[in-house]
């Protein structure tokens, strides 16, 4: 069974078509990318997922793990296993990140039917996944985000999918704004994630990412549509012809 | 004095019962003439009577209370009663106590209970160093001196509230913190009003000397239990000498329909510090007037504030900070969550004079409007007179982030408690500047369940 279905999805913002019929299937243990320059609709298709406001869906369905995925709140989605990772993390001035992370994890865990974690079991769980991302432990006694730099906010963001363990996870641009040190601890914590149960949407505009995260397949997306998938070749030869190549099959 | 009627008819409109207010002050002054045995504390109130009588109720035209209407006060008929002997006991105080961090029973304590000093229930003992000072000590004789430093802010000539409450004030409680004494555990000061004093007035008149290099800290609460509508006016009055420190936390749960019209003034000599954190949680009408004066140089003022309002609330805070001398610093900060109906109205004037250069004065105010009919009136106003200053001043008005709002239900966390999560984020700042533990636990279980009554209405 797929984990995510995506058929025929079309989307307005502010009574502009932003998607115009997405097809994309996602199944156990793959990971997925879709390229695409600025405004062919890749952050749009990342926000609708999580379930944002201020999209409208006028065609189409999303089904995730074989239920409706648009009929579910964004709390509800992320108890289910789906998970953003923002372009822009938020900072929550005043909002501790440990209690902010427990109260999620627990919220998600009392979902799945698992007990809540104390404090203490809590300490200890999530010392172990900023370990994994190599996150300073400093930062997590800090309010969530603030004052965190652009590397800092993106490393978060895959310390708080570590914490939450989900099915699917969505990574909206989480290469931009990263030197190349910071996207190697990005892509090496992503990577330990990655598991035979799991799926992962990676949406980036450059193919550099892609060496560290190796996808199973790669989309190209443009003004809305996806016009080719295939192999992790595909990203290269994305690379090689540019953006332009492409555009003529959407002419087509 | 037992009983002065103000008004025992509500249906009497307007002039005629503002009369019946100027009559009763009168009389109540007249009175008390007698009483007072200290010909400074006799000559306060004459002064107090005659200003009051020019005074009177301050209307919508006057600039200062443009968006504070206090008709209902002066049309409404409020009692000055003696009452009877009060029936609480220490154990119906418990859950309105400060916790000692200490790790004792409690802190040190002063308690009024309708607007009049309870021996009874108050500490026996105050910490060493403080020393204490009620009415029969004030007519006059060794303490004239003190007697001198009341109403010596000169609130009751300017203020038509603190005129009033002058007027009508039959009692002081004087605290002093003897030079060089410092004092960690701040010391309570609890008003309860009770059943018995629905359509009363009361006006508590409180008097704080810090001397040199001493440190007093004060936890001022008011708490409304069973009482319904009065009207409560207490004065705090605070001298701080060379040096001295002194702490001042006001946590306001009058109850729903009570009016409260508080004047807090601190007066700060040469390198004293002083801070002031007033949380309005409680009240239907309420104004805080804090004037803090900064007379000598190199002196630090933290004034800050967060209302957190339901309902038809309505927190006015007018505060003045006062600079004279060169080189002292003010930081103040007030923040307001507004919900229902609720108004709040932030008047924040800053002072300069042109002697006091090299000031640093900062003012923010930060206003949290969770429904559309809730709102504020923010009006900073800075007067500057000398010329190396650095002075500035900032106003946000805003919703919850939406943004903010998403990224927290993204994790899995429900609407609700996203909002909560904000709110509480947003109210926190003004919390983490209470340097005492048990002051600061206190008010985050107050934020807490109010926070609770603030997320029904959403």
């Amino acid at each position: 069974m797929s984990l995510l279905k995506i058929k025929n999805l079309h989307a307005r913002v502010e009574g502009r078509e932003i998607l115009k019929g997405i097809n994309l299937e996602i199944k156990p243990g793959e990971v997925h990318a879709i390229m695409g320059v600025n405004g062919s609709g890749k952050s749009t298709l990342a926000h609708i997922l999580g379930g944002k406001d201020g999209y409208e869906v006028t065609e189409g369905s999303i089904s995730f793990k074989g239920q409706d995925l648009l009929e579910m709140e964004p709390e509800i989605r992320a108890r289910e296993g789906v998970f953003l990772a923002f372009q822009y993390p938020v900072e929550l001035p005043g909002v501790l990140t440990t209690y902010f992370l427990r109260t999620a994890l627990n919220a998600v865990r009392q979902h799945r039917g698992m007990p809540a974690m104390t404090v203490r079991e809590f300490a200890a769980f999530i010392k172990e996944k900023a370990q994994l991302l190599e996150l300073d432990d400093e930062l997590l006694k800090r309010a969530v985000n603030e004052g965190f730099s652009g590397g800092e906010k993106k490393r978060n963001e895959i310390f708080q999918m570590a914490v939450l363990e989900p099915k699917l996870a969505i990574m909206d641009e989480t290469d931009s704004g990263l030197d190349i040190d910071a996207l190697q601890t990005v892509s090496s914590g992503v990577n330990k994630l990655r598991s035979s149960e799991n799926g992962m949407l990676v949406i980036t505009h450059y193919q550099r990412l892609l060496n560290y995260i190796v996808p199973d397949v790669v989309h190209v997306m443009i003004d809305g549509r996806i016009v080719a998938s295939g192999g992790k070749e595909l990203a290269l030869e994305l690379e090689e012809k540019g953006y332009a190549g492409f555009r003529e099959l959407v002419a087509a | 004095m037992k009983r002065a009627t103000v008004s025992d008819s509500p249906s009497v409109k307007d002039s005629s019962t503002r009369a019946l207010w100027t009559d009763v002050a009168i009389i109540a002054a007249q009175h008390h003439q007698s009483t007072w045995k200290s010909p400074a504390i006799r000559s306060l109130l004459s002064e107090a009577q005659a200003s009051w009588s020019k005074l009177l109720f301050p209307t919508p035209k006057i600039e200062s209370w443009k968006y504070t209407n206090t008709e209902p006060i002066a049309v409404g008929s409020f009692e000055r009663k003696v009452p009877s002997t009060t029936k609480l006991s220490v154990d119906d105080l418990a859950p309105y106590l400060i916790p000692d961090t200490a790790g004792g029973s409690g802190a040190a304590r002063l308690v009024w209970v309708d607007g009049v000093f309870s021996e009874q229930l108050s500490s026996a003992d105050l910490p060493p160093g403080i020393e204490f000072f009620t009415t029969p000590q004030m007519t006059g004789g060794e303490n004239e001196e003190l007697a001198t430093l009341v109403g010596s802010t000169g609130v009751h000539r300017s203020a038509e509230f603190a005129a009033l409450a002058t007027t009508l004030m039959s009692e002081i409680v004087c605290l002093r913190a003897k030079a060089g004494v410092v004092i960690q555990n701040p010391l309570q000061l609890l008003y309860v009003t009770t059943a018995e004093s629905t359509g009363s007035v009361q006006v508590p008149r409180v008097l704080v000397v810090v001397g040199e290099n001493a440190h007093l800290s004060v936890v001022e609460s008011f708490v409304g239990v069973g009482a319904e509508r009065y009207l409560s006016i207490p004065i705090v009055e605070a001298f701080v000498a060379q040096c001295g420190r002194f702490d001042h936390v006001k946590i306001q749960v009058e109850h729903e329909s009570a009016c409260h019209m508080s004047h807090t003034i601190v007066q700060q000599n040469r390198s004293s510090s002083a801070s002031a954190h007033l949380f309005s949680f409680g009240g239907a009408l309420v104004r805080n007037n804090v004037d803090v004066e900064l007379l000598g140089s190199g002196c630090h003022s933290v004034l800050n504030g967060l209302s957190l309002l339901v309902g038809d609330q309505h927190v006015d805070n007018a505060t003045n900070i006062h600079h004279v001398e060169p080189s002292s610093e003010s930081r103040e900060l007030f923040k307001g969550v507004y919900s229902d109906r609720s108004r709040g109205v932030f008047s924040g004037t800053i002072v300069v004079e042109s002697e006091a250069q090299k000031t640093n004065a900062f003012q923010s105010n930060q206003s949290l409007l969770l429904s559309p009919n809730a709102s504020i009136e923010t009006r900073p106003q800075l007067k500057i007179w000398a010329d190396d200053v650095k002075c500035t001043h900032g106003a946000t008005i805003g919703q919850l982030d939406s943004e903010a709002l998403f990224y927290l239900r993204s994790r899995g966390i429900d609407k609700e408690s996203a909002r909560h999560f904000l709110v509480r984020a947003f109210v926190s700042e003004v919390l983490t500047t209470v340097t005492c533990e048990g002051t600061r636990h206190r008010v985050a279980e107050l934020i807490s369940s109010k926070l609770e009554a603030v997320a029904q209405g959403l």
